[in-house]
């Protein structure tokens, strides 16, 4: 809009009479050539919207029109806003809202008295009836007084608000007012009222319900949780209930916002409670039971090597529950201590994943802690360096979720500190094996993220050389197992592999779309790693080699999923 | 002079302005209306009009109507022995009007306004200009059909203080508009409508429940355009006598069978039903859109020959709560304000007291995306900029911001539409601009949208930290339609012979006869066969006097047989 004023450029004093200002405008309008000067014709045409929208339409000059129950100016600007290219979703919160839509007279008695109770029935104190509210409002929908445009137009936008304001009693009416009003294809209006918006949403949402509903389905455990009375305690076993009531609940919050007014207020409320504050993560069980074992048999096999005698398991093995468990609280603390800071928490189930890996790159440390010479000493601090800012950083990462420069700065950071360990460990340390390995992960794990974002945003070329190159990984890979294979010594690059698997499935994750398959690939992929780098430098070759195959299985199943969906 | 024509579907009018009012321009043969039909002759001549219409049922391979409906798409029709597209067959429509006005009024007239509907799209808008100019014209301005209506309407009730609103329901477009008139300013407030609703719809549910009638619901006539055709012609002539009557019969020949079958209005009309009630949809939108209540219009102007219909009519009598306008009249309405509009541009003095002002009817904008709170990124969201019911001419900017850390460039795509998603609106072209790399957000586009008053879009993008600017003007991306590719075309198609303008009644007639022989059985059949020879030995003579009262003869006897010709 034009900062002239615009009343000067009508050649009027302000005023609050509309026909002055239109009859300026006409006055103007004669004078100019809107073909040769389109320029001045969209001031003058601004110049009046602006006229009438300030000194006529303003309650500063005038009362607002009466006239202004077709098309709610603020309904637009919040249906605007929504189109907004960077703007986050806001939510639009009916209860900001007056519940009760205002009162209207069609004129009509019966219609009247229909309505009337109608209201009664969605806002009233009495226990809902559903197939009360269903009837009565079939009847309103079937009136014959609806025949007139203004009558429908009127019962549409009440019947909208009812709807909206009344989630869920109003449930029922949501289909016949949809038919009745085509909804549907109007609703796809970018420029629909928040209400119909909204009783939109909440059709689809109901679909989703009564999806989650079926036996077996994915969220149905979670939606039962919330919709029965709040728990008093999450006991130890249940910690997996707890990460799948955060994925419902994201999922509710982002897609089906309405859901809410389904559960009970109790349970959600406790809900949201519990998993703001520390808790155990989900997968619990599983790392105390695997994560221990591992680190236990790596940490024998070290002492093994370097004492010249192996030590008692029943020495090292509560000696790594403890430093598992140790680790996991103070995961934790850290992640409920950023959630209490109201940090958004990225998504989960890359971070939980995480767990293993870091137990792999905690191993050079653990080696390095034994006394052999000034080179390992200078290992031990960089390495302990290194763990100490992983787990500050989980803190960091979660903080500039938005910021990607920690995404770039850990991987290189890994990557850094495996090619100083290769570069300046004496030659036939595992450490020359595991360290590269463990770099690679980092890589594969912490650059998935923005690797995905590269490879979704690049052009259809670059797509198409990003699934060449993972060919090409791939390939090479396979050739190098089968040229590997019938050797009595595992050639040290054999190692490479498992690394190059994690990296090549992290690469084609993002072309996947997001089902239960990949996940589950993920976690068959990194227990076979485990296996694969934990027994493959203490000789068990054929271990290694399962692991090392399984991981690689399991990357090109997520690259061959990636592809159909690509080429189909 | 600058003429007048509205382009239907079913019938074509053309008007110019003389002596301080519009004035319809008569075919050759004496009618205002001419049917939009083309068909090729024997003799490779172009006919036009009612004797092309005719010819649809007895040779539907050489004779096409109804093409305005896939106007703007890149379908191409076989016509005799060529393949043309819609705007080529438009084409030779307003080259018959040309040809009737340069009779009428004596002059070479080279520059015309044309009639769309207001919700035709930019592809279907750039495609009727063309057909203007492949037939010769110079498109001054292409006149929303409801926006025309209401000008004829309304040069006569300047003094008219309160809306109206004006319910266009043709062939096969509906439109509606709500429009004011103050001090001479005549301004559309709203445009609403369906480029897929019309009278030809009303056709195919008499049609279809005329065949469940008679227990023929096997048949499909959408794959078979003969069958279609008669069925068509059936239906047009029995809708126009549920017009008058509570129920008439429905009768057509097919494969030397007679099939009859009584239609009443009442099954019509509740076969109709749903076509009947999508009416409703643009009637609200425009309503709320131009901020107006129905009991504050002063009128509901009805133009279209389908709104003749009696169901139509109550549907908008129960709509409204009072009666139609009768004051104009619904078929020559849009040509005579068209004619008008010329007039306005050629800024005739009787005129010089009236403007015009108009809006665009749908949505422009680009497409973008939004960040998901779960951390995603959620594309294909339709951002407006113009939006819908803006006066045009228009000029609106908007802000854009990059979405990706170290973006590159920026591809704007550009749609027109009203659908929140890119992937249902028309998209009309893309505009790439290379942009600094930096975090994701630190980047500003500006993208302005120019659209002026005869539809054409103009879309500049700069990036205000570097300076860099792009402009598109948008021509559609399939046909290039640079000067050299129009004349070349326009040769083309000038090559084929327009059926002399002295023989088209005759043409008429004859074709008539023809469809007529196809359309009866028995004794009839025989009798228009004698009909028919006698006629074509008189044409054979060439007296010209002998050739007219053979003709009289022919249409009375035809008259006889199926009623009133109808147009």
């Amino acid at each position: 809009m034009s900062l002239r004023d615009p009343w000067k450029q009508l050649g009027i004093v302000p005023t609050d009479d509309g026909r002055t200002v239109k009859r300026a405008y006409a006055r103007a309008l004669k004078t100019i050539d809107v073909d040769a000067d389109p320029g001045a014709f969209i001031r003058l045409r601004e110049a009046m919207e602006a006229a009438l929208s300030w000194g006529v339409r303003t309650p500063f000059f005038a009362e607002p029109e009466d006239g202004e129950w077709l098309a709610h100016p603020s309904d637009e600007m919040v249906a605007q806003s929504d189109c907004e290219t960077i703007v986050d979703e806001e939510s639009h919160d009916p209860l900001d809202f007056d519940p009760r839509p205002a009162r209207m007279h069609s004129g009509d008695d019966r219609l009247e008295s229909l309505r009337a109770e109608l209201e009664q029935l969605l806002f009233g104190d009495l226990p809902p009836e559903r197939i009360r509210i269903e009837a009565v409002g079939r009847e309103i929908l079937s009136h014959p007084a609806l025949a007139a445009v203004d009558c429908l137009v009127e019962v549409e936008q009440w019947l909208m608000h009812a709807i909206a304001s009344a989630m869920p009693r109003s449930d029922p009416l949501i289909e016949p007012a949809t038919a009745r009003f085509a909804w549907r294809s109007s609703g796809r209006d970018w420029k629909r009222s928040w209400a119909l918006q909204h009783v939109l949403q909440r059709r689809r949402d109901l679909a989703f319900l009564a999806d989650c509903d079926r036996p077996l389905a994915q969220h149905r455990v979670a939606l039962n949780e919330l919709r029965s009375p709040p728990r008093r305690r999450l006991s130890l076993f249940k910690l997996g209930l707890a990460g799948q009531v955060t994925d419902f609940l994201r999922l509710v919050e982002v897609e089906h916002p309405t859901i809410e007014h389904d559960f009970d207020p109790e349970a959600l409320a406790w809900w949201r409670d519990t998993l703001a504050g520390p808790r155990l993560p989900a997968d619990f069980w599983p790392a105390m039971i695997g994560v221990p074992i591992a680190l236990s048999f790596c940490l024998w096999l070290l002492l093994a090597e370097k004492q010249g005698g192996a030590p008692s398991l029943a020495l090292v093995y509560p000696f790594a529950l403890a430093a598992t468990f140790m680790a996991m609280l103070v995961d934790a603390r850290l992640r409920g201590q950023a959630r209490r800071r109201a940090l958004a928490f990225p998504a989960g189930s890359r971070f939980r994943t995480l767990w293993p890996f870091a137990v792999v790159l905690a191993l050079p440390p653990a080696a390095a802690l034994l006394p052999d010479g000034l080179w390992t000493i200078f290992l031990a601090t960089g390495a302990a360096a290194a763990g100490a800012l992983l787990l500050l950083s989980r803190l960091w990462i979660v903080r500039s979720e938005r910021s990607d420069k920690s995404r770039y700065f850990l991987p290189l950071l890994a990557t850094i500190l495996s090619v100083a360990i290769v570069v300046y460990a004496p030659p036939g340390q595992d450490l020359r094996m595991i360290a590269p390995l463990s770099g690679m992960c980092w890589v594969g794990l912490e650059c998935g993220a923005t690797i995905e974002r590269c490879i979704l945003g690049a052009r259809k070329i670059m797509r198409d050389l990003a699934v060449a190159a993972l060919l090409l990984i791939l390939g090479t890979a396979a050739l190098l197992l089968a040229h590997g294979f019938p050797k009595p010594h595992m050639p040290l690059w054999l190692l490479a592999l498992a690394p190059v698997a994690v990296t090549a499935g992290q690469l084609g994750a993002p072309l996947f779309v997001p089902s239960r398959w990949p996940q589950l690939l993920a976690r068959i992929s990194w227990i076979a790693l485990v296996i694969a780098s934990n027994f493959g430098f203490a000789g068990f070759d054929y271990l290694y080699l399962g692991g090392a195959l399984i991981a690689l299985a399991c990357a090109a199943l997520r690259v061959a999923g990636a592809l159909r969906m690509e080429w189909s | 002079m600058i003429v007048g024509i509205d382009l239907g579907t079913t019938n074509s009018a053309a008007a110019v302005w003389q002596d301080g009012k519009p004035v319809l321009i008569p075919n050759p043969l004496g009618d205002f209306l001419t049917p939009s039909a083309v068909a090729v002759a024997e003799d490779g001549s172009l006919l036009i009009g009612l004797a092309a219409r005719e010819r649809m049922v007895t040779d539907p391979a050489s004779a096409k109507t109804l093409f305005k409906r896939t106007m703007g798409t890149s379908a191409r029709f076989a016509l005799g022995r060529g393949r043309y597209s819609s705007e080529e067959l438009s084409s030779m429509v307003l080259r018959g009007l040309k040809a009737d006005i340069e009779a009428y009024t004596g002059e070479r007239i080279d520059r015309a306004v044309i009639t769309v509907p207001a919700y035709f799209n930019d592809k279907q808008r750039k495609a009727t200009r063309r057909a203007g100019e492949l037939a010769g014209f110079a498109v001054e301005r292409l006149v929303n059909e409801p926006t025309a209506a209401a000008l004829a309407y309304g040069i006569h009730e300047l003094d008219e203080e309160s809306p109206f609103l004006v319910f266009d329901l043709g062939g096969g477009t509906f439109d509606v508009s709500i429009v004011e008139i103050f001090d001479g300013i005549i301004e559309v407030r709203s445009s609403a409508g369906n480029n897929r609703l019309g009278g030809e719809d009303f056709n195919t549910v008499l049609a279809n429940l005329a065949l469940q009638q008679i227990g023929r619901r096997d048949w499909k006539p959408a794959l078979d355009p003969r069958l279609q055709e008669v069925l068509r012609a059936a239906s047009e002539r029995v809708r126009r006598q549920l017009t008058e009557q509570d129920e008439t019969m429905f009768g057509f020949v097919w494969q030397d069978e007679r099939y009859e079958t009584v239609i009443a209005a009442a099954a019509f009309e509740e076969a109709a039903g749903a076509l009947i009630d999508s009416l409703r949809e643009p009637v609200v939108r425009a309503l709320r859109d131009g901020g107006v209540r129905v009991e504050e219009l002063s009128e509901i102007v009805m133009v279209g020959g389908a709104t003749r219909m009696p169901i139509v009519r109550r549907a908008v009598t129960r709509m409204f709560g009072r009666f139609p306008s009768t004051n104009v009249h619904p078929d020559h309405a849009v040509a005579l304000g068209a004619a008008v509009q010329g007039a306005l541009q050629e800024r005739d003095a009787a005129l010089k007291e009236i403007r015009l002002t108009d809006v665009c009817p749908f949505t422009l904008g680009v497409e973008s995306a939004e960040h998901l709170p779960g951390g995603g990124i959620r594309s294909g969201l339709f951002s407006p900029i113009i939006e819908r019911n803006t006066v045009v001419p228009a000029s609106r900017v908007e802000m854009f911001q990059t979405m990706r850390d170290g973006q590159r460039s920026v591809e704007l795509g550009i749609y027109q539409g009203e659908s929140r998603f890119v992937a249902e609106n028309v998209k009309l072209g893309t505009v790439t601009i290379p942009v600094p790399p930096k975090r994701a957000g630190e980047i500003s586009l500006q993208c302005r949208f120019s659209y002026d008053s005869s539809g054409l879009l103009e879309v500049d993008v700069t990036v205000p930290e570097t300076g860099q600017a792009r402009q598109l003007v948008i021509v559609d991306d399939d046909e290039q339609a640079n000067g050299k590719d129009v004349a070349r075309r326009r040769a083309e198609l000038a090559r084929l012979k327009l059926h002399p303008r002295d023989e088209a009644a005759n043409a008429a007639v004859l074709e008539r006869a023809k469809r007529c022989y196809e359309e009866n059985i028995g004794e009839r059949r025989t009798h228009v066969a004698a009909l028919i020879s006698g006629f074509e030995t008189a044409l054979d003579g060439q007296d010209p006097r002998r050739v007219s009262t053979a003709r009289d003869e022919v249409v009375r006897a035809l008259d006889e047989i199926e009623g009133e010709r109808i147009l």
